[in-house]
C-alpha cells in the first residue's frame, strides 16, 4: 500500500510537470499567434519571424515534458524495474516537480503576452525583431530556473 | 578593433563640378554627409549659402513605377513560406549594371507588365461571371425552352418553387389537390427539386392558402433567353476561349519574370541617383560654389584628400575641429575572428562615439555558451555544415551566420568533452569518442561540475565587464574612480572566490586579504563625493548594493546549465522514442529513421534558437550594464547601395 502511494504521488509529480507547463505554453502561444494572425493579414512576408516569436513560449512545454520524462525514468517506468518507493520519497519526487511545472505555467502565459507586444513591434519596424525576441525570452529566465531547481532537487533524491 | 576614428572634413568646390565630384565620392563610398539644411539655421557663416536644388521628383516617380512592376512581378510568382526569412541580393558584375542600364528598356517592360496585369484581371473577372452563370443554369440542364419564353398567358400564371427531395411526395399531393395545376420538374441541384407550377389564375387564392402551409421556397429563375443546356455548351466554350486567353497571357508573364533581375538593377540603379540627389540637398551653394561637410575614417583621409586633389585641383580641402556636444556617427573595425559579433552589438546597439566597442570582448564568450547550450558535437557538426553553406550561399547577412559557425564549432569542442553525440548513451559511443582523458565531464552525471562550471564562465564574463570599465576610467584619467569603482571590485571577487573554496587553509586567508584589500581600495573613489565623510557612509552601502546585483547576475548564467541539459535530455527522449518504434513489425526500421532525423533537427532548431537567444541575453542583461550603454548613429557613406543588388567593382 505505502509503496504505491509512494509511486502515485511520484507519478502525479511528473504529469503535473508535463500538464501545467505545457498548458502555459498552451495558452502563450495562442496569445502570440493571435497577435501573429493579425500582422500576417497586413504583411504575409512576415511569417518566418513571427513564426519564432510565436514559438518562444513554447520552451516551458518543453522543459516541463523533460522534467516529466526525468521522472518516468527515476521510477523506473520506462524500463519496468521499479524502485519500491516510501510515501515520503513520493512527496519529494512531487515536489521537486513543483519548480517548473509552476514557473512554466505562469511564465509561458506572461512570455505569450510579451511575444503578442513583439509581434506588433515586428509589423510597425521590422528591424526589431530580434528585440522582440530578446524582451520575450527575457520572462523565459524564470522557467530556466524553474527546471534547474527541479533538476537538481531531483537528482538529490536518492532511493 | 574598436570604434574607428573619423574626421570631420569640409569641402569647397565649384559649382559646375560638383555632379561629377558627388557621383565619384559615391563610387568611392568613404564620406558620410553632414545634413546642412539643419545647420544653416543654426551658423551665421552658413547663411553666405543658398539650399541645393535637386531632380528628386523625377527619380522618385521612376522609382515608383518599377516598385509597382516589382510588386506585379511578385504576385504573379508563387512563394514559399519562408520566403523573405533571410534577405538576399543578387550580386552583379558593374559591367552588367551598366549594360542594363544602358540598354534596357524599363519603362515599356513596366507598362507590358501592368497592360498583362489588367489584362489577367480582366480575364479572372469573366472567368468568375462565367462560372457563376454556368453554376445558376446547372440544375436547369432539363428543361427544354428558354426560360425568357416562360410567360403568364390571359389566364394562367405560373411559379417557380424548390423543395426537398425528402419533400417530394406530400408537396405534389397537396399540390395536385387542385384540379386547376399543373407541375413541370425543371431542374435538380445536390437534395433539391426545383419545379414550375403553372395554374389557373382563379386558383390563386386557395394555391398561396396552401403553400404557406408546405415546405416549399419559392426561388428567381437564372433567366436567358436559349435553352439551359445550349446556353451551357456555350458557356463551356466561352470558359475554354478565356482559358486559352489567359494561358497565353501567362506566357508572356513568364517571359517576363526573366526580366525581374533587370529591373531589380534599374531599380536599384534609380536608387544611386535618388541618394545623390539627396547628398545635392543635403549641401549648400553660393553662386558658383558649393559647401560639403562630412566625416571621412582618419585611416582614410590621407588618402582620399591627394585622390580629391589630383582629380579636382580647384577645391578647398580641410579638416574641421568638433563642436562642442557634437557626435560623430560610428563604423566598427575587428579582426575576422571577432567581426561576426559586431552583429551581437548592433542588435543590442552600436557604440556611442569614443566608447569601448563590445564585440571582440563578448565573441570568446558569446561563442562559449552558445556552443555549451546545446553541448552536443554532433549538433555542431550539422551547425558548421550549414553555416559553411550558407556563407557560400548568401550575399547578405553572413555576420550572424559567421556567429552560428564559431558557436557550432564550440558546440563540437564542448561535445566532445563531455561525450555529446546526438545524446546516445556512453555505452553506445565508439571507443575512440569516450578515449581516456578526452571527457572531462558527463553532464548529467556531474550536476554540480556543470553548475560550478556555468557560474564560473559567468564569474569571468563579468570580471572581464568590470575590467574593460576600469581600463576605460583609466584612459579617460579618471583612476580614482577606477580603482575605487572597479579594480577594487576586480581584486574582491577573486578573494571572495578564494575564501569559499579554502576556508580555513592559508588560500582561504590570501582570499580574506584580498577581499579586504578591495574593500579598502573602495574608498579610493571617496573624494568623488562633495563631502568624503559622507562617502565613507555610502560607500559600505553601495558595495552591498553591487554585491548583490553581482550574485543575481552570476546566478542568471545557471540557465547555461539547464539549456545544456534541456538539449541532452530533449535528444535522448528522441533516441528512446526511436528506440520504441524499431520493435513495430516492418514499418519499424523506417519510422526510427525519420524520429530521429525529424527529432534531431527539431531539437536542434529549438535549442539552436534558444541556445542564441539566452547568450545575447546574459551579453546585454548582465555584461553590458557593467561598461556599456550604447547609442550611436551609424556611419553609413553616401554610397552605391541598393534594394535588391550589390554592384561588384573591378
Amino acid at each position: 500500500m505505502d509503496t504505491a502511494l509512494g509511486l502515485t504521488l511520484g507519478i502525479t509529480g511528473g504529469a503535473l510537470a508535463i500538464g501545467l507547463a505545457g498548458f502555459g505554453s498552451a495558452i502563450g502561444i495562442g496569445l502570440a499567434a493571435r497577435a501573429s494572425a493579425g500582422v500576417l493579414s497586413e504583411d504575409p512576408e512576415k511569417f518566418g519571424s513571427l513564426l519564432i516569436l510565436v514559438a518562444l513560449p513554447g520552451t516551458q512545454g518543453f522543459y516541463g515534458f523533460l522534467v516529466g520524462f526525468l521522472i518516468l525514468m527515476k521510477l523506473g517506468l520506462v524500463t519496468g524495474k521499479i524502485p519500491a518507493l516510501t510515501p515520503f520519497q513520493g512527496a519529494e519526487v512531487f515536489f521537486s516537480a513543483l519548480p517548473v511545472a509552476l514557473t512554466g505555467l505562469v511564465s509561458g502565459i506572461h512570455q505569450g503576452r510579451v511575444s503578442a507586444a513583439g509581434a506588433g513591434l515586428v509589423a510597425k519596424q521590422p528591424g526589431s525583431f530580434m528585440k522582440a525576441v530578446i524582451l520575450s525570452a527575457l520572462v523565459e529566465t524564470y522557467a530556466v530556473l524553474g527546471l534547474l531547481g527541479s533538476i537538481l532537487y531531483l537528482n538529490g533524491i536518492k532511493f | 578593433m574598436a570604434v574607428i576614428p573619423l574626421e570631420k572634413i569640409g569641402i569647397l568646390g565649384l559649382r559646375e563640378e560638383k555632379e561629377e565630384f558627388l557621383q565619384w565620392i559615391q563610387r568611392e563610398e568613404e564620406i558620410h554627409l553632414l545634413d546642412l539644411r539643419e545647420e544653416r539655421d543654426k551658423k551665421e557663416y552658413l547663411k553666405y549659402f543658398q539650399l541645393s536644388s535637386s531632380r528628386r521628383g523625377e527619380i522618385e516617380e521612376n522609382l515608383h513605377i518599377i516598385d509597382r512592376a516589382l510588386e506585379d512581378i511578385s504576385s504573379f510568382k508563387e512563394k514559399g513560406m519562408f520566403a523573405g526569412i533571410i534577405p538576399e541580393k543578387i550580386v552583379i558584375d558593374e559591367e552588367e549594371g551598366k549594360r542594363v542600364v544602358e540598354t534596357f528598356a524599363w519603362r515599356e517592360v513596366c507598362e507590358e507588365i501592368f497592360k498583362l496585369r489588367k489584362e489577367r484581371e480582366e480575364i479572372v473577372r469573366r472567368k468568375e461571371a462565367l462560372e457563376r452563370r454556368k453554376e445558376k443554369i446547372l440544375p436547369f440542364l432539363t428543361l427544354e425552352i428558354p426560360f425568357s419564353d416562360l410567360k403568364p398567358t390571359f389566364s394562367t400564371r405560373f411559379l417557380f418553387l424548390k423543395w426537398k427531395k425528402k419533400d417530394d411526395v406530400i408537396i405534389k399531393e397537396g399540390i395536385s389537390a387542385l384540379p386547376l395545376t399543373y407541375l413541370e420538374l425543371v431542374g435538380k441541384e445536390g437534395n433539391f427539386l426545383y419545379y414550375l407550377l403553372i395554374y389557373h389564375f382563379s386558383e390563386e387564392e386557395k394555391l398561396q392558402e396552401l403553400l404557406k402551409n408546405l415546405p416549399v421556397e419559392e426561388f428567381s429563375p437564372p433567366g436567358g433567353d436559349r435553352i439551359p443546356q445550349e446556353e451551357l455548351n456555350d458557356l463551356e466554350k466561352q470558359l475554354k476561349e478565356e482559358e486559352e486567353e489567359e494561358r497565353k497571357i501567362m506566357e508572356k508573364i513568364e517571359k517576363l519574370l526573366q526580366k525581374e533581375r533587370s529591373l531589380k538593377i534599374i531599380y536599384d540603379y534609380f536608387t544611386f541617383l535618388l541618394n545623390k540627389e539627396y547628398a545635392h540637398e543635403e549641401t549648400l551653394e553660393s553662386k558658383s560654389t558649393f559647401l560639403l561637410i562630412g566625416w571621412v575614417k582618419k585611416e582614410e583621409w590621407k588618402k582620399l584628400e591627394e585622390l580629391i586633389k589630383t582629380k579636382f585641383p580647384s577645391f578647398y580641402l580641410t579638416s574641421l575641429p568638433l563642436e562642442e556636444g557634437e557626435e560623430p556617427p560610428v563604423s566598427l573595425k575587428n579582426p575576422i575572428f571577432f567581426k561576426p559579433f559586431e552583429a551581437i552589438t548592433r542588435l543590442y546597439s552600436l557604440p556611442r562615439y569614443g566608447e569601448v566597442d563590445p564585440s571582440p570582448f563578448l565573441a570568446p564568450f558569446f561563442a562559449a555558451f552558445f556552443g555549451l547550450c546545446l553541448t552536443d558535437a554532433g549538433y555542431g557538426i550539422i551547425m558548421v555544415i550549414l553555416s559553411l553553406f550558407l556563407l557560400k550561399k548568401l550575399s547578405v547577412g553572413k555576420e550572424i551566420i559567421g556567429v552560428l559557425l564559431l558557436g557550432g564549432l564550440s558546440a563540437i569542442f564542448w561535445g566532445t568533452i563531455t561525450g555529446g553525440w546526438f545524446a546516445i548513451p556512453m555505452e553506445y559511443l565508439p571507443s575512440f569518442l569516450k578515449k581516456e582523458g578526452l571527457i572531462k565531464f558527463v553532464p548529467l552525471e556531474n550536476l554540480m561540475f556543470f553548475f560550478t562550471l556555468a557560474l564560473s564562465l559567468g564569474i569571468a564574463h563579468i570580471l572581464v565587464g568590470i575590467g574593460i570599465e576600469f581600463f576605460d576610467k583609466l584612459r579617460k584619467g579618471k583612476i580614482l574612480e577606477g580603482i575605487g569603482e572597479n579594480f577594487s571590485w576586480l581584486v574582491m571577487i577573486p578573494g571572495l572566490i578564494l575564501y569559499f573554496m579554502g576556508r580555513g587553509s592559508p588560500k582561504g586567508f590570501l582570499g580574506l586579504k584580498l577581499m579586504s584589500c578591495g574593500f579598502l581600495l573602495s574608498f579610493a573613489s571617496v573624494f568623488r563625493h562633495k563631502n568624503p565623510l559622507l562617502g565613507f557612509l555610502i560607500i559600505p552601502g553601495g558595495i552591498l548594493w553591487k554585491f548583490k546585483d553581482f550574485v543575481g547576475n552570476v546566478l542568471s548564467y545557471s540557465r547555461l546549465m539547464a539549456l545544456g541539459l534541456a538539449t541532452g535530455v530533449i535528444g535522448m527522449v528522441v533516441n528512446t522514442i526511436a528506440g520504441i518504434t524499431k520493435q513495430i513489425p516492418f514499418l519499424g526500421f523506417p519510422l526510427m529513421g525519420l524520429i530521429l532525423v525529424c527529432g534531431h533537427l527539431f531539437n536542434l532548431a529549438i535549442n539552436g534558437l534558444g541556445a542564441f537567444v539566452h547568450t545575447a541575453r546574459l551579453q546585454f542583461v548582465e555584461f553590458f550594464p557593467y561598461f556599456f550603454e550604447g547609442g550611436g548613429k551609424p556611419f553609413t557613406p553616401l554610397a552605391l547601395e541598393g534594394k535588391y543588388t550589390i554592384w561588384k567593382r573591378r
